[in-house]
């Protein structure tokens, strides 16, 4: 339960901003129903919590219900254990098999080197989109100024998650060199695990953004313009100072420009 | 070098041809050609002679300068992924894994291999004395224990080369008899090859890094039966080269 309740943490954070956003403004709509409003979120958090602990649970049963054992082949029999083998991996998640990504990229970030970028990634996703719905409910006329900065947060966000990403999971890596584990795969993963604050952003402010009031086009220039960038910003080799600098100067020119020209 | 276990089939299961690699300002194999038939091998050198260079060569780890590795016809260069699921390369130090704690670390590994045979891993995981360890992390388990995770997987993965380095090392009386009993059964292995590294006779109380005895393998791996082991000698130590250019590396 506790497991849970933390994973759930950042969806239930941003909730509750959702929700003290609303009552801030105190539509005339919402007030005489407030309370039961505050009631059904509260019920939501908690059905989600159970939700994940009873999935946690069923995938939790042991490996001998989900799939039938194969029949050894080449049996070993001299072989006497010490100790009963009786737990037969009762424990594991995942229908008995934990999938790649899961201990490469996932689990790293929360109790294995990668920590760090755990912590960064946790961060840019609260910051971008916290970010994102602020700025957008308090202050709906100044989008060209927040939308560029939210584009600058975007790029320092990425590139600040490259770096830790490839620092900290390069033994990984190189541990994964040895299995068979197909490179591009793992490098797409990683490209989507640096992106995802950035990606999480747009998408939350491509479903806030008024588009009656803005340059459909432009708007989605912007939006793509983000992703690019930050992509070019992962994928690219290490550069000089120099050079690095210049990319980072031409993309800000490019996503400001944007930025100011998204709302009409 | 042809090395064929007594009951060996004619096609090898590894093929090791003009295999070369050096270190900057060192060479470690050169032209190396072996077969390596079912079974067990016995892989022995001096300290320095190259064995743990030529598994981690095997494993995919190091690129070789020259040469060509085959499993069971799987060329390690033409089909890197398909040769990397025909090996599993158990390593002398700990595993890098070790936010994991050791049934995911199985899990992890049976996704990856599909042979993967669980009901041996249950009788490993007994054998090795790791019941009482599976709640806890790796890195939370001694550098022994590490290893008894990692040669349980090894010995459960069902690849067809499995490569041991130093298999003996840091394991306790209980721990090291089960492995030689398994080795023991690798050796009568029809389907699978086993290569093991090892420079010292388990459980020696002399200096273990010293000298690598000459004596037969069934000396140097304790009670494997010696008419079915094989053995891939690498020789003397090499001798250092003089410092070439590093591009020439």
């Amino acid at each position: 339960m506790t497991v849970v309740a933390w994973a759930l943490l950042p969806l239930l954070v941003l909730y509750g901003l959702g929700a003290a956003t609303w009552l801030a403004h105190q539509p005339a709509w919402l007030m005489p129903r407030r309370g039961l409003a505050l009631l059904g979120l509260g019920l939501l958090s908690l059905g989600s919590v159970v939700v994940g602990t009873v999935v946690l649970q069923w995938w939790r049963r042991p490996l001998a219900h989900h799939r039938p054992q194969r029949v050894q082949s080449n049996p070993i029999t001299p072989i006497t254990p010490t100790t009963p083998a009786t737990w037969a991996i009762p424990r594991l998640a995942f229908g008995g098999s934990v999938p790649a990504a899961w201990v490469v990229w996932l689990l790293p970030l929360w109790r294995g080197p990668a920590r760090r970028t755990g912590q960064a990634l946790l961060l840019g996703s609260v910051l971008l989109a916290g970010g994102v719905l602020g700025a957008h409910h308090a202050a709906p006329a100044a989008a060209g100024w927040w939308l560029a900065a939210l584009a600058l947060a975007g790029l320092l966000i990425s590139t600040r998650l490259n770096t830790l990403s490839l620092h900290e999971h390069a033994p990984l890596l190189a541990a994964c060199a040895l299995l068979p584990l197909a490179p591009a795969r793992l490098r797409r993963q990683r490209l989507l695990l640096v992106m995802l604050p950035v990606l999480l952003g747009m998408l939350l402010l491509a479903g806030l953004l008024p588009w009656g009031q803005a340059r459909p086009l432009v708007a989605l220039a912007y939006l793509l313009a983000n992703g690019v960038v930050a992509l070019v910003e992962v994928c690219s080799p290490p550069v000089d100072a120099g050079a690095k600098a210049s990319r980072w100067l031409l993309s800000l020119a490019v996503l400001i420009a944007l930025a100011s020209e998204v709302m009409l | 070098m042809t090395v064929a276990a007594p009951t060996a089939a004619a096609t090898p299961l590894l093929l090791i041809d003009k295999l070369s690699f050096s270190y900057p300002g060192r060479h470690v194999l050169t032209g190396l050609c072996a077969r390596i038939h079912p079974g067990l091998t016995w892989l022995r050198g001096p300290n320095g002679s190259g064995k743990s260079t030529l598994l981690a060569l095997l494993a995919g780890a190091l690129p070789p300068l020259t040469g060509r590795l085959q499993v069971r016809g799987i060329d390690a260069r033409a089909q890197p992924l398909a040769y990397r699921r025909a090996v599993f390369w158990c390593g002398p130090g700990a595993i890098a894994f070790d936010h994991l704690r050791p049934p995911e670390y199985f899990g992890f590994i049976a996704g990856l291999y599909p042979e993967f045979d669980r009901a041996a891993l249950a009788l490993h995981v007994g054998g090795l004395g790791l019941a009482p360890h599976l709640g806890q992390r790796l890195s939370a388990l001694s550098t022994g224990s590490q290893r008894k995770v990692w040669l349980a997987a090894a010995l459960s993965v069902g690849t067809p080369l499995v490569l041991l380095d130093e298999p003996f090392n840091a394991l306790d009386a209980a721990s090291l008899a089960h492995v030689l009993a398994a080795l023991q059964q690798a050796a009568a292995d029809t389907r699978r090859a086993w290569l093991v590294a090892s420079h010292a006779p388990p459980g020696s109380t002399g200096d273990a890094g010293a000298e690598t005895r000459d004596d037969a393998p069934g000396d140097a791996l304790g009670d494997v039966r010696t008419d079915a082991c094989a053995v891939l000698d690498l020789g003397s130590p090499p001798i250092p080269t003089p410092p070439r250019p590093a591009t020439a590396v």
